[in-house]
């Protein structure tokens, strides 16, 4: 199950007196679908970071029960280790390593006895992202689409509760993005998993639950969608 | 009365005049004919020395040097000087005959008295005792510690 | 504790130091490895960047090759020169330079010296503790061999006894050394002297034939022609050693009034303590000189020893910098992953997991450096231990002792400690500018 999300008074400075991203208030049940868009530059890869424990800020992140704030930093890797998956949009691979490789990368880290159940989940991934069949394939053969499936698999193979994703389809064509979009949103669906994805597609923000508009690091607009 | 006061005056300097000639002991020893000249060693912090010394047998018959030991040292041996294989080392000999009118000099790179389980650090400058095993009893060295590097006796060349 | 220490074999004691010297390396590793499984990560950066890596394993393994074979090598010559003096256990000779006597009866570098007399000879032979006196006479040559007169017994025991052929019998019979270029059956004339100055035709009528071939000893003795002592003194016009009515006798004893003289008198006493009390008796101001060769190649090994010291001292540095500027390299190329090292931290990957990879990225080029160096100095040495032999004669035999295999281990240690620090500079990046980098 995903994890709901509360912000509250969260400021995110950017050094020198700047603000990055400011923003009172949010809540996200969870399971939820959220589409974030914005200009470039407005602060919403900054949301991204911070919500994933990444950046120093003011405030209140508040996931399910835990203030991620207020975690130190090895505490906050942890808590990203076992409840945020992360997907970018140039994919971020290890092109030496096979598709299989990659989609169980965080098993590298996870504790001796948890590394075979991680393999397993994120084979079944790839088989659930329809690359079942070129699990042993390098990577830096794959196309774009390809890769971002791989991409999705590594991000759920720890059966995180909160995927965050940043321009997912933005280096894909459309079929290509297409697809995956259909992908992304299944698994996150039937997985019941809270979904976050920074996007200047609308194919994507479409088919989210709902959609937030970042402009000048403020939350502009926020709309509940048809889908 | 007169010569036997006489004699005690004579005799009292003595010991003083052989103190300021030598710090606090005589370079020279000897028994039954086998004399001891110029005993040293070299300053270490390790746990085994090597003793050197001239040695002269100037009585009548033979001498058989048995071993050493001394209060500073758990063991003392004879030892002699070999190459095995590019390493020098030295080996244990049991006992060495000196024969009457002989000498025999114990220096570096050929025979050595080593004694072996020191109890304390050799400095430069330090005295200490030792025993040479004869079969006509044992005969007192008193060892000068040398420099670390000391290839020779500092008085060596001179006759006391 | 250090008598425990002493109390060990020196195969147990080399076997332990070797391990104390990585252990410091071993814990490391295993701190920072712990509970984790970089290597899939670490083959993918080494297959990354496998130029700059194959260039950093040979650049180490080229630096501590030759540490190792030039340490390894300098032992060998150790062993080789003193394999060589083994059969001299106390020469006698007229005062003078312990270094010329011991290279002249020992390594056959011809020198000009003093002869000891009959005499002094029968003294010598005579002492109740000498169980052989062979007297060495050289300066004569054929060609590059030197020719030796020396007694039967000494060529017996130079060659272990295995000699083709015969020994001599007669003052015109000679022994080939193993590398003569002369059969057993061939003759030639001595020349007197060495090389460019010997006069060819001096003995112009003295014709000798070789009756044996002695086995390879490894020393330069082998590219030498022995004869009998007499054989020398004969050519040389000189009286054979013995009196008139005994003209024919080959070996000892000789008749000290018909002794020429020789340059140098081997000695051998039975008991291991006659020989230091040989050298004492026989050492006289003016008169003789008696010394070891051993322990004057040991008075050489010791000043060798301090050179040795300088040149470990200066393979250590140079593999010091070579691992410093390959741990820069490192670093280096460190940024050039920056992106993935921040992606790990962005998959919540701690960050001694990234430091793991991050070392046994370096571990691994500075293991497989140091185990190609090894290979490197084996190699090395074995090429230069070739060189030596075959331009001195003294066989030399260089394999890898102890001593550089706790230099190696010395030195993969302290360089595996070392590559912590490029390890823990990559961590202080920011994640987040490393992703969007």
């Amino acid at each position: 199950m995903g994890l709901p999300l509360t912000i509250s008074e969260l400021v995110v400075p950017g050094g020198k007196g700047r603000v990055l991203l400011s923003l009172p208030k949010l809540e996200l049940p969870a399971g939820a679908l959220v589409g974030v868009r914005g200009p470039s530059g407005a602060g919403k890869s900054t949301l991204l970071y911070a919500l994933a424990g990444l950046l120093e800020a003011e405030g209140s992140i508040r996931w399910g029960e835990t203030e991620l704030l207020r975690l130190g930093a090895e505490r906050r890797t942890r808590f990203r280790a076992d409840n945020i998956g992360m997907i970018f949009q140039d994919f971020l691979l290890f092109e030496e390593l096979d598709a299989g490789a990659n989609a169980a990368l965080t098993a590298l880290f996870r504790p001796r006895r948890e590394r075979a159940a991680m393999r397993l989940r994120a084979s079944k991934r790839l088989s659930a992202l329809g690359l079942g069949d070129h699990a042993g394939r390098h990577v830096s053969s794959f196309s774009g689409g390809e890769r971002q499936r791989v991409a999705i698999a590594r991000a759920m193979a720890a059966e995180a509760p909160v995927l965050l994703a940043d321009e997912p389809t933005a280096s894909l064509d459309r079929a290509s993005a297409d697809r995956l979009i259909d992908d992304l949103v299944h698994l996150a669906r039937d997985s019941g998993t809270t979904l976050i994805a920074v996007s200047h597609d609308r194919h994507l923000t479409d088919r989210m639950d709902r959609v937030l508009t970042i402009t000048d690091g403020a939350l502009l607009g926020d709309e509940a969608t048809a889908a | 009365m007169r010569t036997l006061l006489l004699a005690f005056a004579l005799a009292l300097p003595l010991p003083a005049l052989a103190e300021t000639h030598d710090h606090d002991a005589p370079h020279l020893t000897e028994i039954a004919g086998l004399r001891a000249l110029h005993a040293w060693t070299r300053a270490s912090p390790g746990r085994e020395a090597l003793v050197f010394v001239e040695l002269e047998n100037t009585g009548g018959g033979s001498v058989l040097l048995t071993g050493a030991e001394s209060g500073i040292a758990s063991d003392g041996a004879l030892v002699g000087f070999v190459l095995k294989d590019g390493q020098p080392a030295w080996e244990t000999l049991a006992s060495v005959p000196l024969a009457a009118g002989r000498a025999l000099h114990l220096e570096p790179g050929a025979l050595a008295i080593r004694l072996s389980g020191l109890s304390r650090a050799l400095t430069e400058g330090d005295h200490f005792e030792l025993h040479l095993e004869t079969d006509h009893g044992a005969l007192a060295l008193h060892v000068e510690v040398a420099a670390a590097d000391a290839r020779q006796h500092s008085h060596a060349g001179h006759s006391h | 504790m250090s008598d425990l220490w002493y109390s060990l074999p020196a195969l147990a004691q080399d076997i332990a130091l070797t391990f104390a010297l990585l252990l410091p390396a071993l814990l490391v590793g295993a701190l920072v490895l712990r509970g984790f499984a970089p290597w899939p990560l670490t083959r993918a950066i080494l297959w990354r960047f496998r130029g700059a890596s194959v260039m950093f394993v040979l650049l180490i393994a080229i630096s501590v090759g030759m540490g190792i074979g030039l340490l390894a090598q300098e032992r060998g010559l150790r062993r080789g020169t003193a394999q060589a003096a083994d059969k001299f256990d106390l020469v006698v000779s007229a005062p003078g330079s312990e270094l010329s006597v011991m290279l002249a009866a020992v390594f056959l570098q011809p020198t000009d010296m003093p002869l000891l007399d009959g005499a002094t000879y029968d003294e010598i032979a005579s002492h109740e503790n000498v169980s052989v006196a062979a007297p060495l006479a050289f300066g004569d040559s054929y060609g590059d061999a030197p020719v030796i007169g020396t007694t039967a017994e000494f060529a017996r025991d130079l060659a272990d006894d295995r000699i083709e052929g015969r020994m001599w019998q007669a003052s015109d019979e000679a022994l080939a050394g193993a590398l003569v270029p002369l059969g057993v059956g061939e003759s030639f004339t001595p020349a007197h002297g060495h090389g460019d100055a010997a006069e060819g035709d001096a003995h112009g009528d003295a014709h000798l034939r070789i009756v044996g071939r002695m086995a390879p000893t490894g020393t330069p003795w082998d590219r030498a022609i022995l004869l009998p002592v007499e054989a020398v003194w004969e050519v040389h016009g000189l009286a054979n050693g013995h009196a008139p009515e005994r003209a024919g006798q080959i070996g000892p004893p000789f008749d000290p009034d018909y002794f020429p003289g020789t340059p140098a008198v081997v000695v051998r006493a039975e008991a291991l303590w006659a020989n230091y009390a040989l050298r004492s008796e026989f050492t006289r101001d003016r008169e003789t000189m008696a010394f070891f060769p051993g322990a004057v190649l040991a008075g050489l090994y010791a000043v060798l020893g301090d050179i040795r010291q300088v040149m470990s001292l200066m393979a250590l540095v140079t593999q010091g910098l070579v691992a410093a500027s390959v741990l820069l390299g490192l670093f280096i190329l460190s940024r050039l992953f920056r992106r993935q090292i921040a992606l790990l931290r962005a998959l919540g990957a701690p960050a001694r997991f990234v430091f793991a990879v991050v070392w046994s990225f370096g571990a691994a080029l500075l293991v497989a450096g140091a185990g190609l160096g090894l290979l490197t100095g084996v190699a090395a040495a074995s090429v230069l231990s070739r060189v030596v032999t075959a331009r001195t004669d003294i066989l030399v035999t260089a394999p890898i002792g102890w001593s550089e295999i706790h230099f190696l281990a010395g030195f993969v240690s302290l360089t595996l400690l070392l590559s912590l620090l490029p390890a823990a500079i990559v961590l202080r990046q920011q994640v987040v500018d490393g992703l969007r980098a």
